[in-house]
């Protein structure tokens, strides 16, 4: 594996950092003045998702990640793993466990592309779409004409998602949701 | 990128530095001697010399002929400095006032600031400078953030501060871990236009030692920051070549330590040293001025030529 000197560091290098792939998303590099050069960097370590900040001594090396993100579109679910396929064209296949999920797999409605984190290609990361549009299979009668403001009831969605949605919201209608708040967008006319 | 903003910064400086008896003066770039500081590198340029990494030692030699209060603008060069707020060729100001103390040459930079803003203002959008600038001693800011006297704080607990703040255990003296903690922990705090004034003497370079109002030993040595940018540096000069040789022989040895290459000492300085006049002086990055007024958020933009 090659390895990145701190003069190499840039944003969107993937290196290794503590056994962990992490993304470079901000260097650095600050020298007192008549002191030693040093980088004040931060990462993201793909598989936890959390955000490091390191100082390192000018000239410290970190070993690159052999880490790439794919667009992949979901296929199905067999128990244990999730499986995508790639939209290159090459139609390879990669089944990812939970972990890497890590409480996405609500979202995950088939055909969709989600964008998956490959380490050594493994499936570290899988990011669904911002927006998806899921099916209510339950949730209680729906008060007509109240299409108005004011209440919300919970619903769940076929993936399994249980959101909050207005009182109006039947079952069998599809609703647009953000996965990254998990709030109700509006319904999508079938 | 406006032409016209470097231009009118640099007329400034040269108006407010001939109206004040200050000579301009030209030194070479082109030098013997790498720099002695341990963490400058100097680029050598193969069968001349070095390009200087500062016109400091031109011009102390110069100041040891003449009586002049003088000033130089000029790149500088040094070596694998490449950031927002480093360029390996950058501009710098260069001053020395005669028979100045330190307090007479903070006074004379704030000047020198209050002047080239109001010379620009009218042409150029200019941040709030609040003048006048504060004064602090390194101590003070020191004390503030770790309850340590940075004078006597001993080593091991220089070590043990940058250890539970996760600072990488990369340090091999004293100036090293005061310069970690203070570039990453107080720097970026001081927002405000500040001068930082008596500096520990391990990192005294090439100024003056001297003993403060608590008879504790310090560098006569200042620097401003603002919106936590160092601006300014600057020293009541040392002209005991003497205690200069042990500081430049002791850089060696801490530059042995890094795995670095000893510099030959600049023998001209040594013997220039003691003719030189009783004086103060200050060096400037225009680049970072230029920025600081503008607030741009890199240097390297003034330097585009698309």
């Amino acid at each position: 594996m090659a390895n990145y000197s701190t003069n190499e560091f840039k944003s969107g290098l993937k290196v290794m950092l503590e056994g962990d792939p992490c993304n470079i998303i901000e260097n650095e590099f600050v020298k007192p003045g008549k002191g030693q050069a040093f980088n004040r960097v931060k990462l993201k370590n793909l598989r936890s998702g959390r955000v490091w900040e390191r100082t390192f001594k000018s000239g410290e090396t970190l070993e690159s990640a052999d880490v790439m993100e794919f667009e992949m579109e979901y296929l199905y679910n067999d128990g244990t793993y999730w499986h995508f396929m790639k939209t290159d064209g090459s139609y390879e296949q990669v089944a990812s466990d939970k972990s890497a999920l890590d409480g996405c797999e609500i979202w995950l409605n088939e055909t969709d592309k989600a964008t998956v984190t490959l380490w050594n290609e493994d499936p570290i990361l899988v990011a669904p779409p911002n927006f998806v549009e899921l099916a209510v299979i339950e949730t209680d009668p729906g008060l007509k004409g109240d299409t108005a403001s004011g209440g919300s009831k919970p619903a769940t969605l076929k993936t399994g998602a249980v959101i909050k949605v207005p009182l109006f919201v039947n079952i069998g209608e599809v609703v647009r949701v953000d996965t990254r708040s998990g709030e109700y967008q509006g319904r999508v006319k079938q | 990128m406006d032409l016209l903003f470097r231009s009118e910064v640099l007329k400034a400086i040269r108006k407010y530095f001939y109206s004040t008896s200050v000579i301009e003066v030209v030194t070479p770039v082109i030098q013997e001697f790498a720099s002695s500081e341990v963490f400058i590198e100097s680029i050598e340029v193969k069968n001349y010399g070095y390009l200087h990494s500062s016109p400091e030692h031109g011009m102390k030699k110069l100041l040891s002929k003449n009586k002049d209060s003088i000033f130089q603008i000029c790149s500088v060069f040094r070596a694998n400095e490449i950031g927002s707020l480093h360029k390996e060729e950058f501009q710098m100001l260069e001053w020395y006032r005669r028979s100045f103390d330190l307090t007479k040459l903070v006074e004379d930079t704030e000047n020198l600031l209050r002047f080239i803003l109001g010379e620009i203002a009218a042409n150029f959008d200019c941040g709030d400078f609040c003048f006048p600038f504060e004064r602090i001693s390194y101590k003070s800011l020191f004390l503030n953030s770790f309850s340590e006297d940075p004078h006597t704080v001993s080593l091991e607990k220089l070590s043990q501060i940058s250890r539970s703040l996760k600072i990488p255990n990369i340090s091999h003296s004293r100036s090293d871990y005061l310069d970690f903690l203070f570039a990453l922990k107080i720097q970026p705090k001081i927002i405000s236009p500040t001068f930082v004034l008596d500096y520990p003497i391990c990192q005294a370079a090439q100024a003056e030692i001297s003993v403060d109002d608590n008879g504790e030993k310090v560098a006569k040595r200042f620097e401003l920051f603002i919106h936590g940018v160092e601006l300014a540096n600057a020293y009541q000069e040392l002209r005991d070549s003497n205690e200069l040789l042990t500081r430049f022989n002791e850089n060696n040895a801490i530059r042995r330590l890094h795995g670095k290459r000893e510099v030959t000492v600049d023998y001209q300085l040594l013997e220039a040293l003691p003719l030189m006049p009783k004086c103060a002086g200050a060096s400037l990055g225009i680049d970072r001025l230029m920025k600081i007024i503008s607030g741009s958020s890199d240097i390297n933009k003034f330097y585009d030529i698309d």
